[in-house]
């Protein structure tokens, strides 16, 4: 478990010091819902109608930006290989470092969504459920990302072919969110077995992810 | 002899007695045959010297001893020699008792030479002293600067500095004096001598030659008929 911890631990300390990864996803989302209301115009109710479905989305585009980094820089300058020499499993490697991007990236845009949500005309009761539910929902974002990131590993440009792939795994992470907020700001139902379906999903693709995304970069390393 | 096989009981045995043998090894790159029935074996303390022009195969046999390439035929079998025949399980342990130190230098260009070394101890769960390592390198000067700062060869000292990190009885070194000086070629030449001593095993493909006591010597041909036919 050493290895898993001094992993982590870099792998954080490398996103905060390199800014890059974090920087990017932050600011995408940021330019994106503030130019979208300019394009919609000012009809308030609107917004606050369209304000779950687009935050979710701008969130999970800006998550994507992030993920052809996971692998590549250790894959291009040899630590990856190396990786696979210890007695650590490829596997546990695969979850520090999907971690270190949920912890690093997810985190800290589910907590901007308050600050968005503002933007959307949303009144600040209803930021509580919207980060709960984004907090809830990203790890799955990071673990199904993780395969795509590891298939497209060895590609030049791969960082485009990623969405495309991976986009779809997305989609129920995307429903469960989108529907707790909505349940949550209409009271149209119980909001609450969203976010328990929304868990379920992050806890599964925590536990099976790891195992394709492992197999990928093997297949890549050789 | 080899600190790092302390727990588990399968582990323990590792350290006693092992050879690696590498019995008809074919190799494919692609569609060429670079490898074809390749058979040697080394012994403990036993060294390795591979030559050959470019292309021959020398990275591609190292990197399928590291376990990067399946070989198309043969064995790679790691085990101490009196062991039943091997499992599966001792050829995942083959990887944990080697060092390959490839074409990348393995150091992540953000952090500095130290963080760089503390990470490789912390991964390799290693209770070395940096501090030797460190000065056996000559990267004293260097510990605060982030490795993407640093000279080509002295990226490649702090690459090698890996081996001395963790100690692990078998060394891949796929030319491991590319842009280091003379100086720096020793220390690697000395780590390798006491690697020996030890009864470390060691595989080197170098065109640079080494101050190092080779035991075999493999010189790679390449084999232009056998590449025609594959064309053909």
């Amino acid at each position: 478990m050493s290895a898993f911890f001094a992993l982590l631990k870099r792998d954080i300390a490398l996103s905060i010091r390199e800014g890059g990864t974090i920087g990017i996803a932050l600011g995408f989302n940021l330019i994106v819902v503030t130019i979208l209301p300019l394009g919609i115009g000012p009809d308030q109710n609107l917004l606050n109608q369209i304000a779950p479905g687009t935050l979710w989305v701008t969130l999970l585009l800006s998550l994507l930006l992030s993920l052809d980094r996971l692998f590549l820089t250790d894959y291009e300058e040899g630590t990856l290989e190396i990786m696979t020499h210890s007695e650590t499993p490829l596997e546990l490697i695969v979850v520090a470092k999907a971690l270190a991007h949920w912890l690093t990236v997810g985190v800290p845009l589910s907590l901007m969504t308050p600050a968005l949500g503002l933007l959307m005309n949303l009144s600040p009761d209803q930021f509580g459920i919207l980060t709960l539910a984004a907090l809830i929902g990203t790890p799955a974002l990071s673990f199904l990302g993780a395969i795509g990131a590891a298939l497209t590993l060895g590609l030049k440009r791969g960082g485009l072919l990623l969405p495309l792939l991976i986009l779809p795994f997305f989609i129920p992470t995307l429903i469960f969110g989108v529907s707790s907020t909505t349940e949550f700001l209409f009271a149209s139902g119980n909001y609450l077995n969203s976010l328990a379906l929304l868990a379920a999903l992050s806890i599964s693709s925590i536990v099976l992810a790891p195992f394709p995304t492992a197999a990928a970069l093997r297949f890549n390393l050789h | 002899m080899y600190s790092r096989f302390k727990n588990g009981t399968k582990r323990t045995l590792v350290a006693l007695n092992m050879a690696l043998k590498i019995e008809d090894l074919s190799l494919k790159r692609g569609n060429r045959l670079l490898i074809n029935k390749l058979s040697f074996s080394l012994n403990q303390g036993e060294s390795l010297l591979l030559t050959g022009p470019n292309g021959v195969g020398k990275t591609t046999l190292i990197r399928s001893i590291a376990g990067f390439i399946e070989p198309i035929s043969g064995q790679i079998t790691y085990k101490p020699e009196k062991a039943k025949a091997q499992t599966d399980e001792e050829d995942e342990n083959r990887k944990e008792c080697m060092h390959y130190i490839g074409h990348k230098n393995g150091i992540r260009t953000s952090l500095t030479v130290l963080e760089n070394l503390e990470f490789w101890k912390a991964f390799f769960g290693a209770n070395t002293n940096l501090s030797s390592i460190i000065k056996t390198y000559f990267l004293e000067s260097l510990i605060n600067i982030p490795a993407g700062y640093l000279s080509a060869g002295q990226k490649r000292r702090l690459g090698l500095a890996r081996l001395s990190i963790s100690k692990r009885p078998i060394w891949l070194l796929d030319e491991p004096t590319v842009s280091l000086d003379e100086m720096s070629s020793n220390i690697v030449a000395s780590a390798a001598n006491d690697h020996l001593k030890e009864g470390g095993i060691l595989i080197a493909a170098t065109h640079i030659p080494l101050e190092i006591p080779f035991t075999q010597h493999i010189q790679l041909k390449k084999n232009i008929e056998q590449d025609w036919e594959e064309i053909i």
